[in-house]
């Protein structure tokens, strides 16, 4: 069952440097169980995705093309009312661990009780046991809810976060750099902890990160950005044994094995482009080795070149 | 050292460098201090043991200690034009500020919190700005001008409210019924009150509207907007609830400034506060009685910057007391 | 070696296009020039004929009491048939005066401390922001009229340094804020790596980026004084040498004028009123050039 679709997504800001196409035709597909990954450079459009599905973009942002489908429901169409229903309680978000997101003048136990009871009728003891219960399968101390934020270590308020994500059962979480800028053991202690919630809930996941190595331990699907597209989209295994498009190989060469000989690493050369520029072409031309004379002026379609593996490349459509 | 510890400490500090300012600047004047503790019903025994006791044969670090030691007990002296111990004089003008005061404190407070928290909340559009340019003529109207302007067009020319005083003699004559009394407390305090909140609120409006603004930036805003709550939830109930820090201190800290504001209004008014009782005794060069008052008027700020300190400290989480 | 200074703002460039992009800015500044042209033109009115238009002694032979305006006085005369008008524009200069002498001395001083207490933290800091916490909590109005109670002498000249010597807390605790975060930012750890003295680091790097801030103050008070300056004339302690605004109220209301002869009673406090306001109009506009999140969207 097809959770969560986004169909040719555009968005943009207005900025005073001129109108920034943060999402420019991004497609992607995300079914009950999958763990879907979003990977790219910082500045290519991921955490936007996130923001644009919940609709919590600020407001210099607009989106003006595709469909974001729930369930099959166009999210879009909705009125804000509607969307606040659906928030938390059927699509939830993980936060940036660097980010502030617990406020700090409230206890933490009771941010978690303020989301449940947003969307449930519950009471306090039922609502109060839900937040233990959720507390101790992120690997937290119950007996911490009653603590402020400042009282907390980054690892804590991730979990917390985590918890707070969960507390709902909603149909499926958005993870935004759910581990970045916490310290190597805590990130592994974490992503422990999430692969051990993801088996024991069976929890269905879009997860975004720049961070190729962690998402593809957390991910049985990848969907790969670039300057704002989706350039490719498949199982995990394929991106990694036979990438399609040249960007992906980029990365895919970029990332250090552990076994078999010693290689080379090589970076993909050139700069991500600014996301202000509106070339007609592939948006990868520029620093692609493979391009065809067509790279430069016809923008490639997004299309299913295997089963269930997709690709926007003109190159890759050629060799197969 | 705890928060509030840190504090009352302060408060005390502060008290002993006025007092200690006050006792300087009245020694730099010529003449026998001691005049200050001295009535002419005294017997002549009681005259030389004060004399003795605060006059200039005592070193003047003892003279400082009996000076301290005699304000601490609510002993301000004699005042020159009543020929009454300052304290009987001074204790009800007191209260009579405070009826002004406090009222004042608590309204500018809430109106300005309320006006600021919502303009910043509708973001844009010319009411805005008609609120702002409002609201910054208001905090820089000189006081006294307001205040004269109130009474020409209330009082003078449509004869609502009484031109000043605190109270009408007659309705306070023995035997009146408590509701009389208090209406009429009442009818006399409008007009400043309503001078006294209109130049006092817009401060801290404008606080507030800047740290709403600051505020709605923050990251935990995104959360709680992404768990679906209302815009009246977040808006109450977690922006606003952070904004207010910030807001409290600022409000503590034209707490000082404003009491200046008090004394002018109590001198238009002809309110029987202590502001006013200040400004006549220096009038007047009733010494003990303009001493007392001042101390008493600092009294007053301090008091309330300790209690905005407290409701600080019960704000804010990360304080610990 | 040279390291750039880096500079966030130019403080003229600030100023400016805060003023001009936002309308009140640019109702400050034009009720300043206004308020300027007359503190200018003073002396020029005061020579028509000295002995009937100097502020203080100059006395129409003819009138004897406060009268309506007239050509000769376009805004009528006081009790003693001294000219208003003449008396308005002399309390112009008085007030420029005294807010800007006031305004640059709360703000250099605060700026200072700001600027060393942030910088060294510490036991100094400590130290500072106890003095400046005293400072704050002592009303400044009530301890003029008592310094000016214990001192007969009250000049002008008093006023002012009182009040530019009391003035400075808030300043100073806002430059300290700013320095705090300012001392962490690489170009002045930079700067400190490759040797640069304290007090270098502090004039050269860190000066330079709090001064939009300084300035910002600086509008309150001058606002701060001229207000308070005339808080104290109206009660009748301000220097009685000087025909200040507050000072021209003081005599309205005390000889009862004050709903008998509004020419003399509205002008005083109005003018007051507006120029504290166009300071800080000013203020505000550049506030939002300083700080983005203050803007529209």
């Amino acid at each position: 069952m097809v959770v969560l679709e986004l169909k040719s997504l555009e968005m943009s800001y207005k900025t005073q440097e001129g109108t920034v196409r943060a999402i420019d035709r991004a497609s992607l597909r995300v079914e009950k169980g999958d763990t879907v990954g979003i990977v790219g450079e910082s500045g290519c459009g991921k955490t936007s995705i996130g923001l644009s599905i919940l609709r919590l973009l600020p407001p210099n942002a607009t989106i003006h093309g595709g469909q974001i489908l729930f369930k099959g429901q166009d999210l879009l169409s909705l009125s804000e009312k509607d969307m606040r229903r659906i928030r938390w309680k059927n699509i939830s978000m993980i936060f940036q661990a660097a980010m502030n997101a617990l406020d700090p003048v409230y206890r933490v136990g009771d941010q978690l009780i303020e989301a449940l009871v947003e969307h449930q009728k519950l009471t306090k003891k039922q609502a109060s046991d839900k937040m233990e219960a959720m507390f101790q399968l992120v690997g937290l101390d119950p007996g911490r809810a009653r603590n402020y934020p400042h009282e907390y270590s980054g690892g804590m308020k991730q979990r917390a976060i985590i918890a707070m994500s969960l507390i709902c059962d909603p149909d499926i979480i958005i993870a935004d750099e759910a581990t970045t800028a916490l310290d190597v053991l805590v990130q592994d202690r974490i992503l422990s902890s999430i692969e051990k919630i993801q088996a024991e809930l069976t929890m269905t996941m879009l997860y975004i990160s720049h961070d190729i190595a962690v998402i593809s331990e957390v991910c049985n699907k990848i969907a790969v950005m670039y300057a704002g597209n989706i350039v490719e989209h498949g199982d995990t295994m394929s991106l990694f044994k036979a990438p399609l498009h040249p960007y992906t190989q980029g990365l895919m060469r970029s990332f250090p094995k552990i076994h078999g000989k010693p290689e080379r690493l090589e970076g993909i050369p050139g700069e991500p482009p600014r996301l202000t520029d509106s070339s007609p072409g592939c948006k990868f031309f520029p620093r692609c080795q493979q391009s065809l004379k067509e790279c430069n002026s016809i923008r490639p379609e997004f299309t299913e070149i295997e089963e269930n593996h997709w690709v926007a490349c003109h190159a890759a459509r050629r060799s197969l | 050292m705890g928060y509030l510890a840190n504090r009352l400490i302060m408060t005390v500090i502060t008290l002993f460098v006025i007092l200690t300012v006050t006792f300087t600047m009245f020694r730099l004047m010529p003449g026998d201090p001691s005049i200050f503790f001295i009535s002419p019903q005294m017997s002549t025994e009681t005259i030389a043991r004060i004399k003795a006791q605060f006059g200039l044969d005592q070193p003047i670090h003892k003279q400082f200690t009996n000076y301290l030691g005699s304000i601490l007990h609510g002993n301000f002296g004699h005042s020159f034009f009543y020929k009454r111990p300052v304290l009987e004089v001074i204790g009800e003008r007191l209260l009579n500020t405070i009826v002004l005061f406090l009222p004042a404190a608590i309204i500018s407070y809430l109106v300005g919190v309320s006006l600021g928290r919502y303009m910043a909340w509708k973001r844009g559009g010319k009411s805005e700005k008609v609120l702002i340019f409002t609201g910054l003529s208001f905090w820089t109207f000189f006081v006294p001008w307001l205040g004269l302007l109130m009474i020409w067009v209330f009082s003078y020319k449509f004869g609502l409210f009484p031109v000043g005083g605190m109270i009408t003699p007659d309705k306070w004559l023995p035997g009146s019924s408590v509701l009389v009394k208090t209406l009429d407390l009442l009818h006399h305090l409008v007009s400043p009150l309503a001078c006294y909140v209109l130049t006092w609120f817009a401060g801290n409006m404008l606080v507030m509207r800047n740290s709403m603004l600051e505020t709605i930036g923050e990251d935990y805003i995104l959360t709680v907007r992404a768990k679906g709550l209302s815009e009246r939830k977040i808006r109450n109930k977690h922006a606003a609830r952070n904004a207010i820090l910030p807001v409290v201190t600022a409000f503590s800290m034209s707490i000082a400034y404003s009491i200046g504001g008090c004394v002018l209004l109590e001198t238009v008014f002809s309110w029987p506060g202590i502001g006013r009782t200040m400004v006549d005794s220096v009038l007047l060069r009733d010494y003990p009685l303009a001493q007392a008052s001042f101390i008493l008027i600092a009294t007053v700020v301090l008091v309330t910057n300790l209690i905005t300190d407290i409701l600080y400290a019960y704000l804010d989480p990360r304080i610990r007391y | 070696m040279r390291i750039p200074t880096k500079r966030k703002f130019g403080l003229a460039h600030l100023l400016f296009k805060g003023i001009s992009q936002e309308a009140l800015g640019k109702i400050g500044i034009a009720i300043i020039i206004i308020f300027g042209v007359m503190a200018l033109v003073s002396p020029f009115v005061i020579n028509i004929d000295p002995d009937v238009y100097d502020p203080l002694i100059g006395v129409d032979p003819l009138i004897f009491s406060s009268q309506g305006p007239t050509l000769t006085h376009p805004l009528g005369t006081d009790h003693l048939g001294r000219d208003v008008f003449s008396q308005l524009l002399k309390g112009s200069q008085i007030a420029f005066l005294v807010g800007i002498t006031v305004g640059l001395m709360a703000t250099l001083i605060g700026t200072a401390i700001g600027l060393i207490s942030g910088y060294f933290r510490g036991v100094t800091d400590s130290l500072l922001m106890r003095v400046t916490d005293i400072i704050l909590s002592i009303p400044s109005l009530p301890l003029l009229i008592m310094i000016l109670c214990v001192f007969e002498h009250r000049g002008i000249w008093v006023i002012v340094m009182v009040l530019g010597l009391t003035g400075w807390p808030i300043t100073a605790r806002v430059i300290r804020s700013q320095t705090l975060s300012l001392r962490e930012r690489p170009f002045v750890k930079s700067a400190r790596v490759s040797g640069a003295s304290d007090w270098r680091i502090i004039l050269i790097h860190i000066a330079p980026n709090v001064l939009p801030l300084t300035f910002l103050y600086m509008t309150i008070g001058v606002t701060y004084a001229i207000l308070t300056e005339a808080g104290l004339g109206f009660l009748g302690f301000s220097d009685p040498t000087i025909s200040s605004w507050g000072m021209m109220l003081q005599w309205c209301f005390s000889t009862g004028h004050t709903f008998k002869a509004l020419y003399w009673m509205i002008p005083p406090g109005l003018s007051i009123s507006l120029l504290a306001l166009s300071f800080y109009l000013v203020g505000y506009s550049l506030e939002k050039e300083i700080n983005p999140r203050l803007r529209e969207p």
